[in-house]
């Protein structure tokens, strides 16, 4: 059969069908409706950041170490700086970078995994192990790793502030690559014996169109899981590097610093500065890891 | 003369750090003034009295000025005398003087602290940064390790100060030029050899070759033996102060065997003249160690001792307060609050002269007008710097390392407050009329990254808007702090630590005076240069006072650093325990620690 | 079987060699010199060119890889750089590699058998609260990061309720018990942040299997649900748990630092930690080496393990 352009567009068709279908469906989930009012707090706190906090959120406005009081409601931290404001300041480092930094990974791993998949032959083969060698490692610890050696040098030792950030998203997003990467595979390996595929050669499509057009919007849905779970992940990977001390850098109100900063206080029973940091991380990933429990189990039905 | 000083002293600290409520109410207090006034410090832990003042009539001293731990709850808390130090000012008049003398016999000390033998005790501490090189070492984890097994000439006397220890007594002549020390006899190293004066001369040429060189005051050939037990320093330029820079307030001056080779560590060739040998160390986990059952001082009431290592300050205290450790070797006041509330633990505070440079670097960059720099130094807020780092138990600084605590100090080069306008017209005038964007590097290291931050706040009101780069000791160190040896190349901004020193002399002759080894700011100044001759070779307290006293001018007006407080060194053990001495500098002594 | 162990094995050797090289080329394309890291700013020159002299840093490239890939087939990295005295594996990564051990053990201990009840019981009580209670459980202690979890536990436990020490500085010649005990504060912390995992996969595989033909045959011949459960669900809803559990061991032993730094628990993740500041080569290859083989051998041995449980998976498995 010598496809034509209606039977493409029929496709395409069917996709949005699809897509409109899904949608539908995650509407009405439960677990996506509270995943995303979480989230979508979060976001707006990020966006508005210190326009909607009581105090400015690096700056001491009184005595440290206040515990939660009205004026206070989440106390002062161990300089005197409000933890109110600086959890909901927080959130902006950590959506400027996880999101991206998942984003990006998933992105370098979908064409790494398409390519390998969809070519398989000795790139494959050798791509593979290497995959596999990676993975063979913690994610955190390969952070770590990359950061620190980093830092230990004079060129990206220099970099500070906010291109610290961008460091930090494309050392996340390269820790993320392999593991997207493997999963786009083994989807496209299970899509290029498919008939639409095989069709697509007969036409003397290009290698790369039939990867970029065909095979790709096919799988979109395990790629759009693939995201949502990485930016789960991502939350959780550039909190604990920042509280390792080699993600987000002072004087940021990040919550993975503040847990850093104020976990010698807690000794004291000065438990606010760390409590309300590690709750906002918790629900931040609870909210995101909800939304893709929901798309999940929509794509998987 | 010297009560004077002791009692004034005294009083400083009192007002300094705002503790006369807590202080009044406490008995001990009293009973430590009556001891100052006397002169006489005898430290609760084991009786042992330093009498040098009075029995030597030396003038300037140390003084009793840290006496005060009391920091604690006013129920609880208790108060361990230990002196923080000060001094290096000899004699009144007259040729030689002999700055260190009566020694009260160790036998006598041991037996008066034994009141229960055997056991072990476990200490908590940083682990080393690097290796127990002894000449090479920097940290305060490998200081502590290595003065368990290595001593010095000059070693830790009950009041803070130095005191003897290797050498019995050591003298000077006129101009402070010929320095003669009497070693200890019947010393021997852990391997059987005899300590003789031979190992003092090696040790010397090793720290020559190794570059450090006592500050710039030895060369080879400094040292010479004169008979088994007599070394004789002979030295280029006047210094009244070498005994401290020989002493356990000097670490990397730990005495050595002969034949040592420089670069050789610890744990690859235990060895000392000290109580203590070391038995197991894992760089990791920790070192243990054993009495040195030939040591000269007799036999340590403790069999054992088992330092653990943490990499992380806060567990440190959590250890402490778990009970898993018996001591610990630092902790700050911020987290620390715990500790000294807490009713089973012997606070050990001092007044020290530890410090923060908030170098400015002169020759390149944004700072090399003095006006900035000056500019930066008049936006901070020191009080409320030491207020929330320190709970104010820290004394103000003045731009300049003479310490209040000093004894010739001079307090007559009037305090910096902080003033704004004058930073921001301070910087118009520099033609920074926009202000200055900068980076303050910060090493990663107990109270400096919030340091850091409070720098930004209070200087962002003066004119400039600061980013933070606080960065692990190893990358610090590498590369923002004198990247290069002589120190060269560092960042135009940045914050370093210096531990305590019983005189200023390392402060001044390696972070200030021209080409330092330390000299981040890449600072040069003639007339500081002349100054810092000037005070080494006073000998007597008052040309020391006005030797200093130009120091402090010319440091204050060039700013090539801000230095905003002096802070209390606070360490301490579990009441199981007594006897327990220890330095500002993580040299924690166990020679007469006893269970209770 | 013994084809395909054998096929695995080699597999893996070639993904050490594989990591080796990685981690080898990191440590050296990145600028950076470790003889001057490892002897201080201060250090003069020329004893650090001594030091690049006998560290081997001035040979020439492929003689250091050389070196380094020797290394991994003797299996004899030498000494650790920082500490020029210490045998990288006797010294340094053995101890770790115990310490680390009875870590993981203890949190798998504490976790499986709690997560895997879990797990069961949300699919036998599938969509009502208790269902969505522990599935809500699990994500949330999955969701909150160890190193939050670990200093959370210390304050309650460690230092208000006094049940648990918050520091695991285990005392010399300690009992068993004793070394439990210490050891418990950080166990659970791991334990917390992998019951999450290992509930949801064990809901999921019951759930499957529950759903199953077989399963459905089974409770039609009359068995019990506890005797459909027993026989037939778990058996097949354990493969995919235990693929699960196996890799999270990997990452129990390495990916823990939070954790230890918390409590003070000198394990394989923070000696990788102070050998990358430092840069200290040979500790971080071996270190590396030793987290990838315990990852791989883990999951080998689950495969081999839902071979032994499923006889379907072991004919896909000698087939592949």
């Amino acid at each position: 059969m010598i496809p034509t352009v209606d039977t493409l567009s029929a496709a395409t068709i069917e996709r949005k069908q699809a897509r409109r279908e899904n949608w539908h469906l995650l509407r009405r989930r439960p677990s996506f409706i509270i995943g995303s009012v979480i989230s979508l707090f979060w976001i707006a706190c990020a966006i508005l950041g210190d326009k909607i906090t009581p105090y400015d959120p690096l700056t001491y406005t009184t005595k440290p170490k206040l515990s939660p009081r009205s004026g206070h409601w989440f106390g002062t931290d161990k300089i005197g700086r409000d933890v109110f404001s600086r959890v909901i300041a927080g959130a902006r480092d950590v959506l400027l970078v996880a999101p991206p930094a998942a984003l990006l990974g998933v992105l370098f791993g979908t064409i790494l995994g398409t390519i390998m998949g969809y070519r398989r032959g000795w790139i494959d083969l050798l791509l593979s192990r290497v995959i596999e060698a990676l993975l063979a490692l913690p994610v955190i610890l390969i952070g770590l790793l990359i950061l620190t050696l980093a830092d230990t040098s004079p060129f990206l030792g220099s970099i500070t502030f906010h291109s610290r950030k961008v460091l930090v998203i494309y050392v996340v997003s390269l820790l993320f690559t392999p593991i997207v990467a493997r999963t786009v595979r083994s989807a496209v390996i299970g899509e290029r014996e498919l008939d639409y595929v095989t069709s697509a050669k007969l036409r003397g499509e290009s290698g790369r169109f039939i990867m970029a057009r065909e095979i790709l919007p096919n799988i979109s849905g395990p790629i759009i899981v693939e995201l949502t779970v990485r930016i789960g992940y991502a939350i959780f990977t550039v909190s604990t590097l920042s509280f390792l001390g080699v993600g987000i850098q002072r004087p940021s109100p990040d919550w993975g610093l503040a847990i850093s900063d104020g976990r010698d206080l807690v000794r004291a029973n000065v438990w606010w500065p760390i409590t309300f940091p590690a709750l906002a991380i918790a629900t931040l990933v609870i909210g995101v890891n909800l939304i893709a429990d929901a798309i999940q189990s929509v794509y998987e039905r | 003369m010297t009560i004077d000083v002791d009692q004034e002293g005294v009083a400083d600290y009192v007002v300094g750090t705002g503790l006369e409520d807590r202080l009044l109410q406490g008995r001990l207090f009293m009973d430590h003034v009556n001891e100052a006034v006397d002169g006489l410090i005898a430290s609760q832990l084991n009786g042992r009295m330093t009498r040098r003042q009075l029995a030597t009539g030396v003038l300037a001293i140390p003084a009793v000025t840290a006496l005060i731990a009391a920091c604690g709850s006013d129920k609880k808390g208790t108060t361990v005398a230990t002196g923080a130090t000060t001094g290096g000012t000899t004699a009144p008049a007259g040729a030689d003087t002999t700055l260190a003398a009566t020694e009260t016999s160790a036998a006598t000390a041991t037996s008066a602290a034994t009141s229960a033998a055997g056991g072990t005790l476990r200490v908590a501490a940083q682990a080393p940064a690097k290796t127990l090189d002894p000449i090479a070492m920097q940290d305060l984890g490998a200081y502590g390790v290595v003065a368990q097994c290595f001593e010095y000439l000059a070693g830790l006397a009950d009041d803070g100060d130095i005191g003897p220890g290797l050498a019995t007594e050591w003298t000077a002549n006129a101009d402070s030029t010929e320095w003669t020390f009497k070693l200890r006899d019947g010393v021997k190293w852990q391997n059987g050899d005899d300590f003789t004066a031979d190992d003092v001369v090696a040790t010397m040429e090793n720290i020559v070759s190794a570059g450090d060189k006592l500050g710039g005051s030895l060369k080879a050939g400094s040292a010479v033996a004169k008979d088994a037990t007599t070394v004789v320093f002979t030295l280029d330029t006047p210094n009244a102060s070498l005994p401290y820079l020989v002493s356990i307030y000097n670490p990397q001056s730990a005495i050595t065997p002969k034949g040592w080779t420089p670069g050789t560590t610890l744990d690859a060739q235990p060895d000392g003249t000290g109580p203590w040998k070391l038995t197991k160390y894992d760089p990791t986990t920790g070192a243990t160690f054993a009495r040195n059952e030939t040591w000269w001082g007799g036999q340590t009431p403790l069999d054992e001792v088992d330092w653990q290592f943490f990499t992380d300050a806060s567990s440190m205290v959590t250890a402490m307060q778990s009970k898993s450790v018996d001591a610990i070797v630092q902790f700050s006041i911020v987290g620390g609050d715990a500790l000294l509330n807490d009713p089973d633990f012997e606070t050990i505070a001092m007044r020290t002269t530890t410090h923060r440079e908030i170098w400015m670097n002169c020759t390149t960059g944004q700072f090399t007008d003095k006006r900035v720099r000056q500019a930066l130094a008049l936006s901070l807020d020191r009080p409320a710097l030491i207020q929330t780092l320190f709970e104010g138990k820290a004394d103000l600084g003045n731009d300049n390392v003479i310490a209040p605590l000093y004894p010739f100090f001079s307090d007559k080069v009037p305090q910096r407050v902080r003033d704004t306008t004058k930073a921001k017209q301070l910087l118009a005038d520099a033609g920074f009329p926009d202000g200055i964007k900068a980076t303050l590097h910060a090493v990663d290291l107990q109270e400096i990254p919030q340091l850091a931050e409070l720098v930004q706040i209070q200087a962002a009101e003066g004119g400039f808007t600061l980013e933070l780069a606080v960065e692990s000791d190893a990358t610090f160190y590498s590369s923002q702090w004198c990247p290069s040896s002589p120190c060269a190349g560092s960042a135009e901004l940045g914050i370093v630590d210096y531990g305590h020193r019983a005189t200023p002399d390392v402060f001044l002759l390696k972070a200030f005076k021209t080409g330092g080894d330390w000299n981040s700011s890449a600072y040069s100044s003639p007339a500081l240069d002349a100054a810092i001759l000037e005070y080494q070779a006073s000998a007597e307290l008052d040309k020391r006072t006005a030797a200093c006293e130009k120091i402090e001018t010319i440091m204050t007006e060039d700013t090539p650093a801000a230095i905003p407080y002096f802070y209390n060194y606070l360490g301490g053990f579990s009441k199981k325990f007594t006897g327990v001495r220890l330095s500002a500098l993580g040299q924690m002594l166990l020679d007469k620690a006893a269970t209770a | 079987m013994i084809r395909y162990i054998a096929k695995r094995l080699f597999l893996s050797l070639v993904t050490l060699w594989l990591l080796t090289t990685i981690v080898f080329l990191m440590v050296k394309l990145l600028p950076g010199d470790p003889a001057r890291s490892l002897s201080g700013a201060q250090a003069p020159e020329a004893s650090v060119e001594a030091l690049r002299v006998k560290l081997g840093l001035k040979d020439p490239f492929m003689s250091q890889y050389w070196r380094v890939l020797k290394g991994l087939v003797t299996l004899d990295f030498g000494n650790s750089w920082k500490n020029q005295r210490t045998e990288v594996w006797s010294g340094l990564l053995a101890p770790a590699l115990f310490r680390s051990a009875k870590l993981a053990g203890l949190a798998l201990l504490i976790t499986a058998p709690l997560a895997i009840t879990a797990g069961v019981i949300a699919a036998r009580k599938r969509d009502t609260l208790i269902d969505r209670g522990i599935v809500m459980v699990g994500l949330a202690t999955s969701s909150i990061p160890e190193f939050v979890t670990g200093a959370l536990l210390a304050v309650a436990f460690g230092l208000n309720l006094h049940i648990l020490k918050p520091i695991a500085t285990i005392p010399k010649g300690a009992s068993v018990i004793t070394q439990l005990h210490y050891l418990l504060l950080p166990a659970l912390a791991m334990a917390i942040v992998y019951f999450g995992y290992i509930a949801r996969m064990m809901r999921a595989g019951a759930t499957r299997g529950l759903e199953s033909d077989y399963a459905r045959t089974a409770s039609m011949k009359g068995l019990t649900d506890g005797q459909v459960m027993r026989r037939h669900v778990l058996r097949n809803a354990l493969a995919p748990t235990i693929t699960v559990m196996s890799v999270q061991i990997g990452y129990l032993f390495g990916g823990i630092l939070g954790v230890e730094v918390v409590t003070n628990y000198p394990g394989l993740s923070t000696v990788i930690l102070n050998a990358s500041i430092s840069k200290d080569l040979p500790v971080l290859q071996f270190a590396v080496i030793v987290i990838a083989a315990i990852y791989m051998a883990s999951t080998l041995l689950a495969d081999v393990t839902i071979a032994w449980l499923n006889p379907r998976a072991r004919f896909e498995m000698e087939t592949t």
